[in-house]
């Protein structure tokens, strides 16, 4: 049986992932959009083919046996409180809240509630990825020494809301929205930091451009440089004792290896899937996990190890180091 | 630090472009200003919005998210402006920049700052041109609906008395500069650059925290209401100067020139021209094969040859013109009435850029 789901939030996200995701997908039934502006979830229905548009988790309670929640962070545990609090299981779009406390909160409620809460983690499902995974857990690598992520290029996500650059909404910028994934790929491959070091280019407001280093146990460092404001490699590049790889992060299908001084670009997928594929593994993999009651993907665990570390990071604060003899002090470019 | 502006309730409109940014940015952190910034595309806030300037969604075409923005405020900069086809620029650079007129005058606002550009006197102003030198319209949708624009914010000082000085920048280059900083060092780093007249015209440039400089004391100056300033670096250096800072940041010792006055220039846009327009009528790729292949291949030709051609005429008329320009601007006005004086000289300004564009992964 087909998976009754209604998608709670109508952005950019909704419309260009979730949506088109569920109606690809064989295995759920996308009964409603839920959204407080009813007149864009009306157009979004209509461009659709969804028969039904909604203004509250209430009004489509009873009609669903899921919901995805792709709002902005802030109203996540509100959102998230009222659908468990009906017996819903959730994939929640990340993060998954704003802060810890709040993802611990909901979390924690969802457990109590015996409820799926799996996260949108999207690049866990992505081929490469799984990939390393594998080669770390078979010890192919040997010990990782290094890694290192860039991540980058001039903002151009078509958000609604604004939410990522709102101080009245989210509590910070870059790493707090794009800077999740790789995030959750550092904690999926290596788990928990034993050390941080943190800067950003924030001057009261939220971080457009970041630098990260972290320290794992058995001594592997990572260092993340983070960007919206320019174009970085967008690569991720694992030194190991026995070998390197490399990830494009925004080409799924292959993986870099450099082995005994010989380069090779392993296929590790038949084409890079596009960004709907992966969204619509991610709901099918959820689908699954109510169906059998596994644990999928991304839990609200690993949710909300994401939102810890983040929260550390921005606890741990430096301001961006200035170039040096700069002739305005105080301002970073 | 310029003062005057510790506590004020400031709109800036196009805070999120180039120019409006780092203006918005001085304010805040330098200035201590209470700022607002009108936020049209929301993708475009990555700059602005590190600050902690209040960022409000709308669009100087939508007089009431301009007049909720305007709402208390003292000073108002006008640097919103649009680019591209006519109905875009008259919407944004003209009707919106009524909006915004007409919102500080209900507003009762004691400053507005008006962003116009030297493009209002043509490429090629006469030698010693100063503010007063007469308007040229170029026949392009931007130049001319600027005119129109800054003629309106004229209108509102002479009928309505609202204060509006006019800051008519130069090229303004620096960090986030895309015409005269970004797209150049790329296409140097191609071997697509060109010098014109190797490079021997007068560059009235202005780096962008220059021009920041004296938009801000023309937004307390009581003696900048009522006036029209040029603002630039000087114009003490060649565009073979200004160039070469760019290229040696790339490593390139030395760019091509193509000249100003050959008699292939004329021949080389017109067949540019006209290869453009080929090009244009080609965009379309056919799916089935053996016509993709005879498209894209004939196509892939065809842009060859307009490339090679280009070489001779690298750059639009207007362009070319303005690169050959030897005219010097008159800025006495500038000094006289806002105390401008560049902060940055072309050396400490290259320096600065260099700074930005290596941060920002240009330069890899």
């Amino acid at each position: 049986m087909k998976l009754r789901i209604a998608i709670v939030g109508c952005g950019a996200i909704a419309e260009l992932g979730h949506i088109p995701a569920a109606l690809r997908s064989d295995k759920v039934t996308l009964v409603a959009l839920v959204d407080a502006d009813l007149g864009r979830a009306a157009r979004l229905a209509e461009r659709f083919g969804v028969s039904r548009t909604e203004t509250s988790i209430e009004s489509v309670k009873s009609d669903v046996d899921a919901l995805v929640i792709a709002t902005p962070p802030h109203i996540r545990k509100t959102l998230a409180f009222e659908a468990l609090s009906h017996g819903l299981h959730l994939l929640c779009e990340k993060p998954l809240a704003n802060n810890a406390q709040d993802a611990e909160q909901i979390a924690k409620r969802a457990e109590e509630a015996g409820r799926i809460l799996a996260m949108a983690h999207t690049h866990r499902f992505l081929s490469n990825r799984s990939y390393v995974q594998n080669l770390l857990q078979s010890g192919e690598l040997g010990r990782v020494r290094r890694v290192l992520i860039e991540q980058g290029e001039p903002a151009s996500w078509p958000t609604l809301s604004g939410y990522t650059y709102r101080r009245d909404m989210v509590p910070g910028g870059v790493l707090l929205d794009e800077g999740i994934h790789p995030l959750d790929m550092l904690l999926w491959w290596f788990g928990e930091p034993e050390g941080l070091s943190y800067e950003d280019d924030s001057v009261g407001g939220l971080e457009s451009n970041v630098r990260l280093g972290l320290q794992f146990a058995g001594g592997t460092e990572a260092n993340v440089r983070l960007s919206r404001t320019c174009l970085l490699p967008n690569l991720i590049k694992l030194e190991g004792e026995r070998a390197e790889v490399t990830i494009p992060i925004y080409n799924e299908a292959v993986v870099g290896i450099k082995r005994d001084g010989r380069n090779t670009n392993k296929k590790v997928a038949k084409r890079s899937r596009d960004y709907v594929d992966s969204v619509a593994a991610q709901l099918e993999d959820f689908a699954e996990c109510i169906e059998t009651g596994q644990r999928p993907k991304a839990t609200a665990e690993d949710g909300l190890k994401v939102v810890k570390l983040i929260d550390q990071c921005y606890g741990a604060r430096n301001d961006r180091v200035l170039p040096e003899n700069a002739p305005l002090p105080g301002l970073t470019w | 630090m310029v003062g005057g502006y510790e506590g004020v309730r400031v709109l800036v409109t196009g805070g999120t472009g180039f120019i409006g940014s780092r203006l918005v940015e001085r304010l805040v952190i330098e200035e201590k200003a209470e700022v607002r910034v009108l936020v049209h595309h929301w993708a475009k806030a990555a700059w602005v919005s590190r600050t902690s300037a209040d960022l409000i969604e709308g669009d100087v075409t939508d007089p009431l998210s301009v007049k909720e923005a305007m709402q208390g405020c003292d000073v108002v900069f006008h640097c919103a402006a649009g680019a591209g086809p006519l109905e875009a620029c008259e919407t944004i650079n003209v009707e919106g920049t009524r909006v915004v007129l007409q919102s500080a005058v209900e507003e009762g606002v004691s400053r507005f700052v008006h962003l116009s550009t030297i493009v209002v006197h043509g490429p090629t102003p006469p030698d010693e041109a100063n503010e007063e030198d007469a308007f040229r319209p170029l026949g392009d949708p931007y130049a001319d609906t600027k005119i129109k624009g800054e003629l309106l914010a004229w209108d509102f000082w002479k009928k309505k008395g609202l204060p509006v000085t006019v800051i008519r920048p130069t090229f303004v280059w620096g960090p986030r500069s895309p015409y005269y900083t970004i797209e150049p060092v790329q296409k140097i780093k191609k071997g697509q650059w060109s010098l014109v007249d190797k490079g021997h015209g007068l560059c009235h440039a202005v780096y962008v925290d220059n021009l920041v400089d004296a938009i801000l004391l023309a937004g307390v100056r009581p003696e900048a209401v009522g006036n029209a300033f040029f603002v630039t670096d000087g114009g003490g250096y060649t565009w073979a100067a200004f160039y070469s800072g760019l290229a040696r940041m790339v490593g390139v010792t030395s760019l091509p020139s193509a000249s100003s006055t050959s008699w292939q220039m004329p021949i080389a846009f017109f067949l540019t021209g006209a290869l453009g327009r080929i090009i244009y009528a080609m965009r379309r790729t056919p799916k089935a094969e053996p016509a993709r292949f005879l498209v894209r291949g004939v196509r892939f030709a065809i842009r060859m040859v307009k490339e090679f051609i280009g070489k001779k005429a690298p750059y639009p008329r207007p362009d070319m013109a303005m690169y050959a320009h030897t005219g010097r601007l008159d800025t006495s006005r500038a000094e006289a009435l806002l105390g401008y004086q560049p902060r940055y000289n072309l050396d400490e300004a290259m320096h600065e850029t260099e700074v930005w564009l290596r941060d920002q992964n240009y330069l890899s």
